[in-house]
């Protein structure tokens, strides 16, 4: 490294340190990059260009506009009644219904903190009327606020099949192959979880109700509007019938009509408010993304990742050892970064370098998302933790404590969706 | 990220502020307007009448670039972008807040220096009188990309201005 790029490498790196946001630190690197290689300053424009050039982005605005109003509207009180009914004569039936619903609805907005804010706001008093203990629900709550990113449709997976598909790979990274093979290992999580919270649950009479059916038709007839969108949205893309951005489009008109026009639960008046909020997080990645475009062509330019591998492959000869350095690395990565930024700023470092050791990009993503969705709640910076101490008016501390179990849990979880990659590759491949 | 209310404590009267957000939050909201009733209205006459309109497609994807950089504008009024921050949550004032004002100012002169390459790249754009899509020419795609990188970096000036005087311009999440 020239005396001159450590420089650039160093200011930006005390920038971020500093608090500057990562947009800037990534464009700085990118101007700083482009100006030593003697490349006019121009290309980074060009590269933050290519976001209008990338049809699939199309569908990241409307999913994310689609959970903010669903999230906005009554729609998860519907769901929890409506999973509570169906599931809550199961002994730790409410704890399940939590899980359930959290994974259901982070899947469409994308585990922004709103599935804590819209969520756990209803399960966190139910939970702890029913007999749970205030510390396994708030870990509940918490921990759930991030399952459900490795199921369709959620933003994350989609981000992570954009930026794979930017790097000119030998294998095809389809983001319908990402939608199945992040289903099992998904679903591992979820029942891992619910085994934890049937046996916490196991000595609550309170817990289990009788399945009552005139209360299960009721509420599946209150949810009648929302209950054809996950089919609809689902079906369509497993089942292969309708492209991404038209599965987006469909979702963000069909919440638009049932919450805004029919049942009205939105004020017009009050949507454009919703509506900015929404993109204020849309245009956080976006943003992100588009100059790391640019700084990603100069990694790639300079051989970075390849010579990383070389590197890497003095050290760690086989694929199983570089998995477990992979996973720590990651752990620590997701308790320093969000999951958006640690996708565009590390997947095309990381899948070159994996794709060196055999692994399949496809398990390598699902892997990076499992991680990061620990990285959530990790101490010290987890984003959910500060969500959930805000939304329950608890300390940070409290929060760390709760989420424990949970974390170790789903570590292990992590760790099978690691050492086992049939289970992310089994049904794409 | 902070996905609650923007918590910026404007400075001053802020009359032409306001206006400056109304202009912005008008355009967002009508850009995403568009996105959504234009992709709805491509699936109808995709599935319903099989055509098509031929530039809707581009325009969708030109509406991805605006819409990010729109929200993104609306994302630094808060200073809601996404920021590492283990550092400077845990100092104490004294030393925060000119740490801060620092990397406001860093921010600023980052986005000063893309949106100076931004314009460069209009005025070429315009110099090649490309098109984007039906008759809209590329340089007025690209435009928006020096607009917001100039508004996001005079938010972060003016951020980096209350820091260094002592206050807190926004309050972060959890904060």
């Amino acid at each position: 490294m020239s005396a001159a790029s450590a420089t650039v490498t160093l200011a930006v790196l005390l920038a971020a340190l500093a608090g500057a946001p990562l947009f800037a630190v990534i464009g700085a690197s990118a101007l700083a990059g482009f100006w030593l290689a003697g490349i006019d300053g121009q290309a980074a424009i060009i590269e933050i260009y290519r976001l209008a050039d990338t049809p699939v982005l199309v569908a990241i605005p409307l999913f994310t506009l689609a959970g903010y109003v669903l999230g906005e509207s009554r729609a998860p009180q519907r769901l929890v009644r409506l999973t509570d009914a169906l599931l809550g004569w199961l002994s730790g039936g409410l704890a399940i219904v939590a899980l359930a619903a959290c994974a259901l609805f982070t899947a469409f907005t994308g585990a922004s903190g709103i599935t804590i804010v819209a969520l756990g706001a209803l399960l966190y008093p139910a939970l702890k009327t029913a007999g749970y203990g205030d510390r396994f629900s708030l870990g509940l709550v918490t921990s759930s606020g991030s399952l459900g990113i490795l199921f369709a449709p959620s933003v994350p997976l989609i981000l992570y099949g954009v930026v794979a598909q930017q790097l000119d790979l030998p294998v095809r990274v389809g983001i319908d192959e990402l939608f199945l093979a992040g289903l099992l290992p998904g679903l591992l999580m979820l029942v891992i979880l619910s085994a934890y919270s049937m046996w916490q649950g196991r000595s609550l009479a309170r817990a289990r109700t009788a399945f009552d059916r005139r209360e299960a038709l009721a509420a599946l007839r209150d949810a009648a509007w929302e209950l054809p969108l996950p089919a609809l949205v689902l079906g369509g893309i497993y089942g292969g019938v309708i492209a991404l951005s038209e599965a987006a489009a469909l979702a963000a008109v069909y919440v638009l009509v049932v919450e805004v026009a029919i049942r009205r639960e939105i004020a017009l008046t009050d949507l454009p408010r919703v509506l900015v909020q929404a993109m204020q997080l849309v245009g956080a990645i976006l943003i992100i993304l588009g100059v790391s475009l640019a700084s990603t062509n100069i990694l790639i330019d300079a051989r970075v990742p390849s010579r990383l591998f070389e590197a890497i492959q003095g050290i760690i000869d086989n694929r199983w050892t570089f998995l477990i350095a992979l996973n720590v690395f990651l752990l620590v990565l997701g308790m320093m970064l969000d999951i958006f930024s640690a996708l565009v700023i590390m997947v095309p470092i990381l899948l070159p370098i994996a794709i060196g050791y055999g692994i399949d990009p496809l398990h390598l993503g699902i892997i990076f998302l499992a991680n990061m969705q620990i990285g959530y709640f990790t101490p010290p910076v987890g984003m959910n933790l500060f969500i959930a101490s805000f939304r329950f008016d608890k300390p940070v501390m409290t929060l760390y404590r709760a989420t424990l179990p949970f974390f170790a849990l789903l570590l292990f979880a992590v760790l099978i969706i690691t050492y086992v990659p049939a289970l992310s590759l089994w049904l794409p491949r | 990220m902070n996905t609650g209310s923007s918590m910026a404590a404007e400075e001053g009267d802020g009359r032409a502020l306001r206006l400056l957000h109304g202009v912005e939050d008008g355009l967002l909201v009508a850009a995403v307007a568009a996105m959504v009733g234009l992709a709805g209205l491509q699936i109808v006459l995709r599935n319903g009448f099989g055509t098509g309109i031929f530039w809707i497609e581009p325009l969708l994807r030109a509406l991805v670039l605006w819409i990010g950089m729109l929200g993104a504008v609306s994302a630094s009024r808060g200073g809601q972008h996404i920021t590492i921050d283990v550092l400077t949550r845990a100092l104490p004032p004294r030393w925060r807040l000119p740490l801060r004002a620092a990397a406001c100012a860093f921010t600023a002169v980052v986005c000063a220096a893309l949106a100076w390459q931004g314009a460069r790249y209009v005025m070429l754009e315009y110099g090649f009188s490309g098109t984007a899509f039906a008759s809209v020419p590329t340089w007025a795609v690209v435009t928006i990309i020096p607009l917001a990188f100039s508004l996001i970096g005079l938010r972060y000036a003016l951020f980096a201005a209350i820091f260094l005087r002592g206050r807190e311009p926004f309050r972060g999440p959890g904060e």
